[in-house]
Parts: C-alpha cells; sequence; structure tokens
C-alpha cells in the first residue's frame, strides 16, 4: 500500500482529513509533518487523538524526508500531512520522493490572494508552488475526493504565466 | 453565577443548534457560537480565544466532531485558560440540559451532565414488531 496522499491543509488533521479521506483512503497511518508541532509535547498529543483508530506520528521535516522512502514499501496506507507549502517544500528539498501534492486548504490571511473557497496564496506561496512545479511535483486542488480534482495551475493565473 | 457557553461547529450547525434550542427552550440569551467556515485553523483559535477572555471564572466550549478543526483549536484556545471545560459530540439534548442548569451547577460538574445526558440520549430503536 504505502503513501496514499501527501496533502497541504493549514489545519492539519481535522474533519475533511478524518471523515471523507479517512473512509476514502482507510490509512492506517497519518504522518504530521510540521517543526512547530513536532517540537510541542502539548500539539503532538492533541494530534495523537484527533484521528480514531489511526497511528498518529507528528514528525520534523527532516524526520519525514528521512522516514519517506521507508514509509513507501511499509505495509498498509499512510497519509501525510503539512501545513503550508513552505514546508512541502521543504520536506521534498530535504529529499522525500514526493510526486504529487493534494492542496486541501490554505485558508485566508490578509496579503493573499482569493484562488477559489479554500485557497488563498501569496507571493511567498506562489515562490514555493513554482519551486515544486519546476521539480516535477504535480499540485492539485482538491478539498474532500467528492468534489472534482483541478490543477493548480489552471486555477491560479499567477502561476501559469511565470 | 450563569456559566457561558460557546458552541463552535463545522458549517450552520452552531447556529442550527440555537435556533433549535430556542424552539423547544425559549431562552438561548448569553449563547455564543462560531462556525469554521472559511476559517484558517489560526483565525479560528483567535476567535475561541477572543470569547474565551471575557469569561472570568471559565466556561464550557461545546465542539461537534472530535479531532475536527472545531475541536483541536478550542483546545488549543483554551490552553492555559483556567476553567474552561471543552466538550466534543454536541448534540440538542446536551445543550438543553445546559440551558436547565446554566445557573446552579459550577463548570465541571454542568460539563459532566452534559456529557452524561448527551450520551444517555442516544440509542437505536425498531418499531418494525407487529
Amino acid at each position: 500500500m504505502s503513501w496514499l496522499i501527501h496533502r497541504v491543509d493549514d489545519r492539519l488533521i481535522h474533519g475533511q482529513v478524518v471523515v471523507a479521506w479517512g473512509a476514502r483512503l482507510r490509512p492506517r497511518r497519518m504522518w504530521v509533518v510540521d517543526d512547530a508541532a513536532a517540537a510541542s509535547p502539548w500539539e503532538r498529543d492533541l494530534l495523537a487523538g484527533a484521528a480514531p483508530g489511526v497511528e498518529v506520528r507528528v514528525l520534523t521535516v527532516a524526520e519525514g524526508a528521512a522516514g519517506h522512502a521507508e514509509e513507501a514499501v511499509a505495509e498498509g496506507g499512510a497519509l501525510l500531512l503539512v501545513r503550508d507549502l513552505a514546508t512541502a517544500r521543504a520536506l521534498v528539498e530535504a529529499g522525500a520522493a514526493v510526486t504529487s501534492y493534494n492542496i486541501g486548504g490554505l485558508h485566508y490571511a490578509a496579503g493573499k490572494d482569493k484562488i477559489n473557497e479554500y485557497v488563498y496564496l501569496d507571493d511567498a506561496d506562489r515562490a514555493h508552488a513554482r519551486a515544486l512545479l519546476d521539480r516535477g511535483v504535480a499540485l492539485v486542488v482538491q478539498d474532500v475526493p467528492a468534489t472534482r480534482p483541478q490543477a493548480l495551475t489552471a486555477l491560479d493565473p499567477g502561476l501559469a504565466t511565470r | 453565577m450563569t456559566v457561558p457557553l460557546l458552541i463552535v461547529t463545522h458549517g450552520a450547525l452552531g447556529r442550527a443548534l440555537v435556533e433549535a434550542a430556542r424552539e423547544v427552550s425559549g431562552d438561548v440569551s448569553g449563547i455564543e457560537q462560531l462556525s469554521n467556515e472559511d476559517m484558517s485553523a489560526e483565525s479560528l483559535a483567535e476567535a475561541i480565544h477572543g470569547r474565551l477572555e471575557h469569561w472570568p471564572s471559565g466556561g464550557i466550549v461545546l465542539c461537534d466532531l472530535p479531532g475536527g478543526s472545531t475541536h483541536t483549536r478550542a483546545m488549543a484556545a483554551a490552553r492555559g485558560v483556567p476553567g474552561v471545560e471543552v466538550i466534543t459530540g454536541g448534540n440538542l439534548p446536551m445543550l438543553l440540559f445546559y440551558l436547565s442548569r446554566r445557573d446552579e451547577l459550577p463548570v465541571h460538574e454542568l460539563a459532566l451532565g452534559m456529557c452524561e445526558r448527551g450520551q444517555k440520549c442516544i440509542r437505536s430503536q425498531r418499531a418494525d414488531t407487529p
């Protein structure tokens, strides 16, 4: 089985991930790759209890990259979460062989442009997205399995006209 | 003293719960609610924390989905705030129990009572025997 999906979602583990993707993909493990969460015992505990019946691992980017290949051949499926495109890029640049990221939720913050109802990007986000695209990593926007997946480049003219 | 309540849900569930409780119970004054619609994790936690700041003696945050952003962000917002109880699995019987006892019970006992009532009201029955 191995890797089922790699997702960029500022909510990390939450309802859409546990309920919608969980029911569709049936992951045995969830990896949360996030330096800040990994450094906080409190945050790790909270995330560990957020997906009933699933083993949650909260890892730094370095740990995530180091263990990525091993998980790819492990028994049972795994789902990976990062909270932003900067972390998504850092994970790939640290050596994780990610071929595609699901863009599941990057919500509004000041200075960000609306791409759709749940994706907002600023120039820094676009720079990370371009770096990932240049490495051949697909960026596919889709919040839940029931909605149509769309390429981020098709939704964001700022990315397409580089 | 009345224990304050903040309902935090997905979509329109919180608004609907308060509306339904109003129909059954009449007085839902003071109940606050927030939806996670279109909110980042950070802004949701900030919005929840902004409400908790006004609770001098603690209170109750009623969430819908355990493990959902409503729950994890409520926990993040309530971190270190004295006397705040975060409850998941919110339903109408829990809210009605809260309304009936919010002027009598302290925060912890009220929260436990809400959980007990909510759980007791979840049952499955059949009516297809002749």
